[in-house]
């Protein structure tokens, strides 16, 4: 088994038994995902960064009530994500999401498969402007979806509510957005 | 060979718009992801190093543990053997050199790049000033950052008897630019738990944050303004001096900021 990497059970393993350089490599995997999901949580790139940070500090004070065997990813996430929220609350302010540039754009070559839409550029903007436009419950359940791309069941760990909750949240939000991009504004 | 159709917009259905949001969550710019796992590390060592001297794990966020140790120190100043008096407090000074800070805490406090004195004073817009206090000395790091214009320059000194290490490891900031805190923003930064009020320094108008974290908006010269949000993890005080913006950080009490902030030359 040498050279092999260790599972994130493993290093949660170790970790517990006080190794910080485990808890370190862990932090590693998931701080793209953490920061990213911060970020569309509280908007701002410095409160995601510290939210982030916080929230995988106070993780580690919570190793010992991490059920063994459980899966990381959204455990981490909702530490994270209640600290994202904290900062969200007390910050009051909201950074807009931004698109690449079309040079930035990952270009794979491959045609686009028919499930996926193509959208032109003006079409782009307009989503997400109507997306900025919601409340911050209707985008965040929104952002969660379909930006950090995370499943249902794991929205429901994030944001520490039951997954019919998230269903339902979840359609809510989408009948909003597609009504502020008919032009009307029914937050009802 | 498939050729997708451009879709009905807007979109007809919550199908047709859960794909247009998948198609567009490919082309988000995020900002560029800080390094998190080597300030977790550094946080987690400090916070153990305090738990084993305790006798069990440490489980608490850094920032409790900060404040509990400064509100020890406000109590028990006397505690310390030796020293001089500032505010109230005992202040003595460890022997020897300072240790380099470590490269996340500069990084993760925005501070810039270590230069010395000289080449702060050279490259800064503005006349640097320095704490004339013989019992602090000269600043055991100097860090230039290029923002806002004229730049900014943080002199900063590691922990130290009087002036306990913060959740980043740092005893004592005093952070100097040239711009206009604009004081319509100063409610909306503050986290919970912190409380301002008003002071003055030398009689110029002065902001004394304390009890918690908070972050601010300046503007540059042209007015614009800069969310730099400098992270802030120790009590502040704030003021304006002649077009610059000052700032004490980490002094643990308001008399004991206000003694640095006087002494500035």
């Amino acid at each position: 088994m040498e050279g092999r990497p260790l599972t994130d059970a493993e290093l949660i393993e170790e970790a517990r038994g006080g190794d910080v350089a485990a808890y370190e490599e862990l932090v590693r995997r998931y701080e793209e995902l953490a920061f990213r999901t911060a970020y569309l949580v509280c908007g701002d790139a410095d409160d995601a960064r510290d939210a982030a940070q916080e929230g995988f500090v106070r993780a580690y004070g919570a190793l010992n009530r991490f059920r063994a065997g459980a899966e990381p990813r959204p455990w981490l996430l909702r530490i994270v994500a209640n600290a994202a929220r904290n900062r969200r609350r007390a910050a009051g302010r909201r950074a807009g999401l931004a698109l690449r540039s079309a040079q930035d754009r990952p270009s794979d070559g491959a045609a686009p498969s028919p499930e996926v839409a193509v959208l032109a550029g003006e079409q782009r903007a307009e989503l997400l402007a109507a997306v900025d436009r919601l409340s911050d419950d209707d985008r965040r359940i929104i952002t969660l979806r379909w930006f950090a791309d995370l499943s249902e069941r794991e929205m429901a760990a994030v944001l520490d509510v039951p997954l019919g909750t998230v269903k339902s949240r979840l359609s809510r939000a989408m009948q909003r957005l597609r009504a502020v991009m008919r032009g009307g504004d029914d937050r009802g | 060979m498939t050729v997708a159709e451009p879709m009905a917009w807007p979109p007809r259905d919550e199908a047709a718009l859960a794909s247009a949001l998948a198609d567009l969550s490919r082309d988000l710019a995020y900002p560029a992801t800080p390094s998190i796992a080597s300030a977790v590390t550094l946080r987690l060592r400090e916070g153990s190093a305090k738990g084993r001297r305790r006798g069990r794990r440490w489980a608490l966020p850094a920032r409790s543990i900060a404040f509990a140790l400064l509100a020890l120190l406000v109590l028990a100043g006397a505690a310390v053997a030796f020293g001089i008096v500032i505010g109230g407090l005992r202040i003595s000074f460890a022997p020897g050199t300072p240790p380099p800070l470590p490269s996340a805490v500069v990084q993760s406090r925005a501070f810039g790049s270590e230069v010395s004195l000289d080449e702060a004073r050279r490259r800064a817009g503005f006349g640097v000033l320095v704490p004339s206090l013989a019992a602090i000395g000269q600043p055991e790091h100097v860090y230039f950052n290029g923002v806002p214009s004229g730049g900014t320059v943080s002199l900063v000194w590691g922990p130290q008897p009087g002036y306990p290490a913060s959740v980043t490891g740092v005893g004592l900031v005093v952070t100097e630019f040239q711009a206009t805190v604009d004081p319509a923003v100063w409610e909306k930064l503050l986290y919970e738990g912190t409380s301002v009020s008003d002071t003055l320094v030398n009689g110029h108008a002065a902001l004394w944050i304390s009890g918690g974290e908070h972050t601010f908006f300046y503007r540059d010269s042209s007015g614009r303004r800069v969310d730099s949000s400098l992270q802030v993890v120790g009590d502040t005080l704030i003021w304006q001096r002649n077009g610059l913006v000052l700032r004490v950080e980490g002094a643990p009490s308001l008399s004991a900021a206000a003694e640095v902030a006087r002494s500035l030359r």
